[in-house]
């Protein structure tokens, strides 16, 4: 195997939401979460106050992310860290808004058939919006809110939107950190799929209506480590991401190649992946077929952009538990964006 | 942080900035641009583009696709979809950020410069953008299912045909660098960056980061934003961003100007193909510029404003000359993002004034924001593309409607005209809402 190119130094998660499969309904397996290294922040979900621009800007996936990154900024030393030198790498899903931050604003400026006229809103109706909503719709802003509450200012980049964004924003900080451009780097990503619009959303797009979509966020500190490194301790060896249509097995062999070839070829001794059948195949094809699979979203729902990190999280958060070697970590947004990571368990 | 890189403030060693030493870099770790394309409020490529901006035309005209009556901002930088790409109309799934995105990424010739690299794992895509904008029908179609205590009835709106299916896809603002990625069979790595104002800039960075860090040979980078859409404008004039004192259209954006009052929005894209200089020259490849170094910073001030000394600016501008190792007298020309806000102009000055010290008087600066609007995502593509078209015909563009600079702009910001300027060397910056900035120093790469 390589070397690593970073390794977790704290993680943290945090679910949110009624009706959602937060971490308290996971299977007994991930309960260490709860009471290990990771992290569970406080996360005030009150609705921000009119004169809290902050909070209205955040948003409930902002203060989420804005929890879980302070959390892992705290625990893993950041924060004693030239501020220069902290990277911070974010991904994000689309950010819907909430049905009350805009149905007062489109039920004044309704017309007699229900539908939006421009008039009413120009002449009442949009008093209704808070000046700071349409800037908390940006992907990015609620990471630039975090920046500023953590006072974190070195390299950085939002990516979006799916699971493999995860993956996207775990690489990118680990090469930055590899690359000396960042002594160390936060990583956050939310799933924030709460909410009518974004149910609306998933549901016309195919989503179950009877399976909850997963909330929460996740995050870990990335940095270096001397080897040896303390048992249990988790690394990023290598990693891509690539593409491919829903049942396209091929797109899952080139992904899972390419990091394991950029890995050094270490044989994965567990594979954390859904368990869809193209993957099914995929592992076969590669002679991986026997390799010990679990699935973390059968068991918290589907977590998105934060799916990746969530994996991370609860590795670090047991240490000891987890088979020492290397992991194999592989995530798929519903547009066929693939991610892979290749980890190693000291 | 110094000028020349971290403090080391917390004990240890600061961050070796200096092992990063282009002079000493071997072709392999050198980034040429190989292929550019751009559709722009200005025209649908990169040439007309650049022409009608050196003649210092405006792309600022009254708003079309919507009746923009009302709105405190009437204006923007609309393109024509329709007249792009008749043969590949928009569609269902992609929308009209990949109808740009594919129009501009044809033209520079992405399809088939990615073509010889035989392992396709090292081709990637690098792109900034937001995806399509929400639809005003689509939120009140959504609405009408949401009762009064804010329950959603998804069974009764999946019913409703007037739904749109594809929305959701349209909207993530990975679905149309991935559906670029399959076309030209990139099966590297596809990274969409969200960082509003800054994204372009932080895809052509992250770009050079893939190929320098031997992650890819050739990434195709940009950024594409179809902004013009209603529910976009009326977000961003809601914010008071937008200019609302405006005498014509195309007088409304004045980066620099006394009588500036707020950006103009526009759409757009912009796509460059990045390869290793190696393999460019074993591909006989016309090498059209090479992307030097980039920095990036975060303002982390406040969420609404940059920083009043432009700390953050200062750090990726000087991030950007460090990682390309050069100085302040290497600059020829800054290419600023200047939106022609209130609060943008001034700090992004003072920023400049500090990097370049006591050359910064004599460096052409102008912003291309005064002719095409603002777009986005996709303005940090657009204005490195039109860097480098500059540095080719040795022509500085100009800022358009400079009357009367603000007192507290003191560089030479290249007023009304164009101008004959034979340069090497550039810089071209993106800062973005939230206060994420990204800088990019540009070589003419003869």
């Amino acid at each position: 195997m390589t070397e690593p190119l970073a390794t977790v130094l704290a993680s943290a998660f945090h679910a949110n939401g009624e009706g959602a499969p937060a971490w308290r309904d996971v299977p007994a397996d991930w309960g260490p979460l709860l009471a290990a290294r990771g992290r569970t922040p406080d996360v005030d979900d009150e609705p921000p106050g009119e004169d809290d621009p902050a909070l209205r800007v955040l948003g409930p996936h902002g203060r989420q992310l804005g929890a879980v990154l302070g959390a892992v900024h705290e625990a893993g030393g950041a924060a004693t860290l030239d501020r220069d030198a902290v990277g911070l790498f974010v991904a994000t899903d689309v950010v819907d808004p909430e049905p009350d931050d805009i149905l007062p604003a489109l039920r004044a400026s309704a017309d007699k058939e229900g539908g939006f006229d421009l008039t009413r809103f120009f002449a009442g109706g949009f008093r209704s919006l808070h000046p700071l909503w349409p800037l908390a719709q940006l992907n990015n802003v609620a990471v630039g809110q975090v920046a500023i509450d953590l006072a974190v200012r070195g390299e950085n980049a939002v990516f979006g939107s799916e699971a493999d964004a995860g993956v996207r924003a775990l690489l990118e900080a680990a090469w930055s950190v590899q690359e000396g451009h960042a002594r160390a780097a936060l990583v956050g990503a939310t799933a924030p799929r709460a909410g009518a619009f974004a149910e609306a959303r998933a549901y016309v797009e195919g989503w179950p209506a009877d399976r909850p979509l997963g909330q929460g966020a996740c995050a870990v500190l990335l940095g270096t480590s001397p080897a040896p490194r303390p048992r249990g301790a988790v690394s990023i060896l290598a990693g891509t991401t690539g593409h491919g249509t829903g049942d396209d097995a091929t797109a899952w062999e080139d992904v899972i190649e390419h990091a394991l070839s950029s890995a050094g070829g270490p044989t994965p001794v567990v594979v954390h992946a859904p368990g869809e059948p193209a993957l099914t195949e995929a592992l076969g094809a590669l002679g991986m077929a026997s390799i010990e699979r679990r699935d973390l979203e059968a068991g918290v729902g589907h977590l998105g952009p934060a799916s990746a990190l969530a994996v991370l999280a609860v590795l670090d958060a047991r240490p000891g538990n987890e088979p020492a070697g290397a992991h194999l970590l592989l995530v798929r947004g519903p547009n066929g964006g693939r991610g892979a990571l290749v980890l190693e368990v000291a | 942080m110094s000028a020349d890189g971290p403090a080391g403030a917390d004990g240890v060693p600061p961050v070796d900035w200096a092992r990063i030493d282009p002079a000493a870099r071997p072709d392999t770790q050198r980034v040429v641009v190989t292929g550019m394309g751009m559709v722009s409020s200005l025209g649908p490529d990169v040439e007309t583009t650049f022409e009608r901006a050196a003649r210092a035309e405006s792309g600022i005209r009254r708003l079309t696709r919507f009746d923009p009556t009302g709105l405190p901002c009437d204006i923007g930088g609309e393109i024509d979809h329709d007249a792009l790409d008749p043969d590949e109309p928009e569609d269902a799934v992609g929308g009209s950020a990949w109808h740009l995105l594919r129009t501009a990424a044809r033209q520079a010739g992405a399809y088939h410069l990615a073509q010889p690299i035989t392992d396709r794992r090292r081709v990637a895509v690098v792109m900034g953008g937001h995806g399509c904008t929400p639809l005003r029908r689509n939120y009140l179609h959504a609405a009408h299912y949401v009762d009064e205590q804010g329950d959603t009835h998804l069974e009764a709106l999946a019913r409703d045909m007037r739904y749109d299916r594809h929305q959701g896809l349209r909207r993530s603002p990975d679905t149309a660098p991935l559906l670029l990625a399959r076309q030209i069979d990139a099966r590297g790595p596809v990274l969409p960056i969200v960082s509003a104002c800054a994204a372009g800039t932080q895809a052509i960075g992250e770009g050079l980061r893939l190929i320098r860090d031997d992650r890819a040979d050739l990434v195709v980078v940009g950024g594409a934003e179809p902004l013009l859409y209603y529910t976009y404008v009326v977000g961003f004039a809601l914010l008071g961003a937008l200019t609302r004192r405006y005498a014509s259209p195309e007088t409304a954006s004045r980066p620099f100007d006394r009588k500036r009052s707020g950006f103009v929005i526009a759409e757009g894209a912009g796509v460059l193909v990045l390869e290793r200089l190696d393999g460019a020259k074993a591909r006989g490849r016309e090498v059209l510029g090479e992307v030097l170094g980039y920095g990036d910073s975060a303002d982390a001030f406040r969420i609404t404003d940059p920083h009043p000394q432009g700390r953050g600016a200062f750090a990726a501008i000087r991030g950007a000359m460090r990682d390309a190792a050069v100085h302040a007298e290497d600059i020829g020309y800054v290419n600023a993002h200047g939106t022609s806000t209130a609060m943008n102009d001034p700090i992004e000055s003072a920023a400049l004034e500090r990097a370049l010290g006591e050359v910064a008087a004599t460096v052409p600066v102008s912003s291309n924001k005064s002719m095409l609007g603002h777009a986005i995502g996709a303005a940090g593509a657009i204005e490195a593309i039109l860097t480098f078209e500059g540095m080719r015909r040795g022509v500085v563009l100009p800022t358009r409607n400079l009357d009367a600079p603000d007192r507290k702009c003191r560089l030479d910001y290249v007023p009304h005209e164009a101008r004959n300027h034979e340069h090497a060397i550039a810089l071209s910056n993106s800062f973005g809402f939230g206060g994420q900035n990204g800088c990019l120093c540009l070589g003419r790469g003869s």
